[in-house]
């Protein structure tokens, strides 16, 4: 019996990076939804109730650490895995993420699809 | 000699021949001669013991003498310290205590300082309780000898004024006593006064009569003449030499505070006052440290407690700086040293403003733009790594042998590029000093176990084996533990990490017919050292690969360089690798350097000093 697809929440603002994400995760079998600013990926964490979040940190309107914060304050979605995917990579970009309850952060520019796919299955499971 | 031998030689006659008279006449004369030396004898005696006395006494008022003089010395020494012309009495009258005799009363007033006198006082050291009786007889006979001070004396006629005026008694040592008739049977009067700069009396008197001899007399005179050319040297000298330093201070650019042991702001000057407002003197340093606040010192919640570094500065001795201080808009680094004696006691403190506000901005600047600059690099090259590699993985479409070829070279040279991005980040990090170094006691062994182990897949891709050789004790033929050492793990990481991947990387690759590498062809050895037990630790990365060749090896660490036949190898290196690991080795206290031949194989060389690596504090916080 095959489970049903994973939902995997893509905030991501530069349409060309989410365009290959979607693409490259849908092949991969999961289902993807997508928003591309902070405002629009609140809403849709809660209308949508995703399995895993792929989040950028430049985002417009709301940045993605202020969502990263609003996500893990709220009941209904705090237990959702965040993974940072950004192109940030300062030490302290990162120890903020972790501080702040995001599952892994990622270098965009140094992870292959492939990888970010291993990521993903690996923090499904993980977050079980 | 018995006595009739004596009579023999005494008369020269026989003894036969004397008779009874003479023996007596002779012996009388013998006992008077022997009386007579008694006396010669006993005269001689007296003398020498009256020249014993005589040099006793000369002895005690020699000590005397010398305690007067060493009374004088240590006056002298103290009055360096008192410029206030009160102290300087003070210092005085003990002076003159420990060669008066102990009933005396000492009393003085100080004209000099009549401007600033909130009170006209008379000052008493009173060895026994006074009178009122006492007091007034005191100030009458201060009165009378000023009257007789020469008109010429400067100040004379406001001093006048002030003597004529009402007077209090203030005591600096004893206690008034109404009920003391008392009366200063011996007094006299010593003026201190240089030139004709009046400068005070002193008062010397008790109530026992005639006490006083011209000797007491002369010896306060001559004590409170020294001490009174001693002041105007110094005062002088204090006042040329302040006077220099103020205008030296006054147009510092940077703000100072100079401070007593009791956190009283003693002296600020023009920049200071200007940078925070502050302008009177002789404020206490809470009201200048609460201006400032600190960035991102969690534990004060955000307050910079300056009040805490000056009290540490002041007890420890030892000098303190603060990276970044904040005043409203602008920010400081701060200097806080002690100020000593000549004898080193800690006196005080000094506080320098350096604004680096500019500085800090350009920083700041400078870091955002390369955060920036990076981000915005890496996001067109992300999106082009990603499209690439599902083109590639041919998940849109079946690519034919040149198209895949066209996409592999795209592939390399984004990898390149997003590579060389991630290199100038790092090099703009280290160059801008921005560098964190934070290190942690750890077990060195399992470190380089730990890099090895992560480095295994990418060795085995090419074909090669790492080997550790760990510590060993020849002496005892068994692995030796090495102590835990301070490194910061991040940076120690990076640099182990690049040299066995330049040693993976730099190996030419001969795959045998199958698909196997011959052996031996490609072992990497990873040795850790200490070569004695309060030596360095040494880790070394020896590869069999293309070697560094002669004419490269002096720029081998500089930054882009890369050797020819590396280039060749492994064309989409940066340059920036090795340029990095020896920046980091050398901010952290180490050394590197390296052994190679052409074609043979290269060694690597990294020391850690046994003390560990020095800590220095980076972008976040500040010195705490």
């Amino acid at each position: 019996m095959s489970e049903a697809k994973k939902k995997i929440l893509l905030v991501e603002d530069d349409k060309y990076i989410c365009r290959a994400y979607q693409d490259g995760l849908g092949r991969a079998g999961f289902e993807v939804v997508v928003a591309s600013d902070g405002l629009e990926g609140m809403r849709k964490a809660k209308e949508e109730k995703p399995d895993l979040i792929l989040l950028d940190l430049i985002l417009p309107v709301k940045n993605g650490f202020e969502v990263l914060e609003e996500i893990k304050m709220n009941d209904e979605l705090k237990n959702i895995p965040v993974v940072i995917l950004s192109n940030l990579g300062q030490d302290s970009d990162m120890e903020k993420g972790n501080s702040l309850g995001a599952a892994d952060y990622l270098i965009k520019s140094n992870y292959s699809m492939k990888e970010v796919i291993e990521k993903v299955k690996f923090h499904l499971v993980k977050s079980k | 000699m018995r006595p009739s031998e004596s009579i023999i030689k005494y008369q020269g006659k026989n003894e036969s021949e004397l008779t009874p008279e003479l023996q007596q006449r002779a012996l009388m004369n013998i006992l008077e001669d022997m009386q007579k030396d008694k006396e010669i004898i006993e005269n001689q005696r007296k003398a020498i013991l009256n020249t014993l006395e005589d040099v006793n006494q000369s002895q005690e008022q020699l000590k005397k003498r010398y305690s007067e003089l060493n009374v004088l010395k240590d006056l002298l020494q103290e009055l360096g310290f008192a410029l206030k012309i009160k102290d300087v009495f003070q210092r005085a009258v003990k002076a003159l205590k420990q060669v008066m005799p102990e009933s005396v009363n000492f009393a003085y007033i100080t004209p000099s300082s009549i401007p600033d006198m909130l009170s006209n006082s008379i000052y008493v050291h009173a060895q026994t309780p006074l009178g009122k009786k006492y007091l007034e007889a005191i100030k009458w006979s201060i009165k009378m000898a000023f009257r007789g001070l020469p008109a010429s004396l400067r100040k004379k006629r406001e001093l006048q004024a002030w003597i004529n005026g009402k007077i209090s008694f203030e005591f600096v040592e004893g206690e008034r006593d109404e009920s003391s008739a008392k009366l200063p049977l011996s007094l006299f009067n010593a003026s201190l006064s240089v030139g004709d700069e009046m400068m005070g009396f002193v008062n010397v008197s008790s109530a026992e009569e005639s006490i006083f001899t011209q000797k007491d007399i002369n010896l306060v005179n001559t004590i409170l003449g020294a001490a009174a050319g001693a002041i105007l040297r110094l005062r002088q000298l204090l006042e040329s030499e302040e006077a220099r330093i103020h205008s030296l201070v006054e147009g510092l650019s940077n703000g100072v505070l100079m401070f007593d042991t009791n956190q009283v702001v003693t002296m600020i000057n023009q920049a200071a006052k200007k940078m925070t407002g502050l302008s009177s003197p002789t404020f206490h340093f809470s009201e200048f440290s609460k201006l400032f606040s600190a960035k991102g010192e969690p534990s004060s919640g955000g307050k910079l407690d300056l009040d805490k570094k000056i009290t540490e500065v002041l007890q420890t001795g030892r000098a303190v700086q603060i990276e970044e201080a904040n005043l409203e808009r602008f920010t400081y680094q701060v200097f806080i040293t002690p100020v000593r004696d000549y004898e080193g006691n800690i006196i005080g403190g000094a506080l320098v403003l350096h604004d680096v506000t500019h500085i800090k901005e350009v920083d700041r600047m400078k870091t955002e733009f390369v955060s920036v600059a990076s981000h915005q690099l890496r996001t067109p090259l992300t999106a082009i790594k990603l499209f690439v590699e599902m083109l590639s993985g041919e998940e849109v479409g079946k690519l034919n042998a040149d198209q895949k070829d066209y996409m592999d070279n795209v592939q390399e040279s984004t990898e390149r590029m997003i590579q060389l991005v991630n290199d100038l980040l790092n090099v703009s990090r280290l160059e801008t000093g921005r560098l964190k170094i934070e290190p942690m006691p750890i077990q060195i062994e399992n470190f380089i176990e730990n890099i090895i182990e992560e480095a295994n897949p990418m060795a085995r891709e090419h074909g090669c084996v790492i080997f550790f050789k760990k510590p060993f004790d020849k002496t005892q033929g068994k692995p030796k533990k090495l102590p835990k050492i301070s490194i910061d793990v991040v940076l120690m990481r990076q640099v182990v990490h690049n040299l066995i991947m330049n040693a993976i990387q730099y190996s030419p690759i001969h795959i045998l017919k199958g698909g196997d590498r011959k052996a031996g062809e490609c072992d990497i050895v990873v040795t850790l050292e200490q070569k004695d037990r309060e030596g360095e630790v040494v880790i070394s990365v020896q590869d069999k690969g293309i070697g560094i060749p002669k004419e490269a090896q002096s720029r081998i660490f500089k930054k882009f360089f890369r050797a020819d036949n590396a280039r060749i190898m492994m064309p989409e290196g940066s340059g920036l690798g090795l340029y990095v690991v020896k920046m980091v080795v050398e901010a952290s206290g180490g050394k590197i350097w390296f052994e190679s031949k052409e074609g043979k194989g290269t060694t690597f060389y990294v020391t850690i000093p046994v003390k560990g690596m020095r800590a220095k504090e980076g972008e976040k916080g500040f010195a705490a």
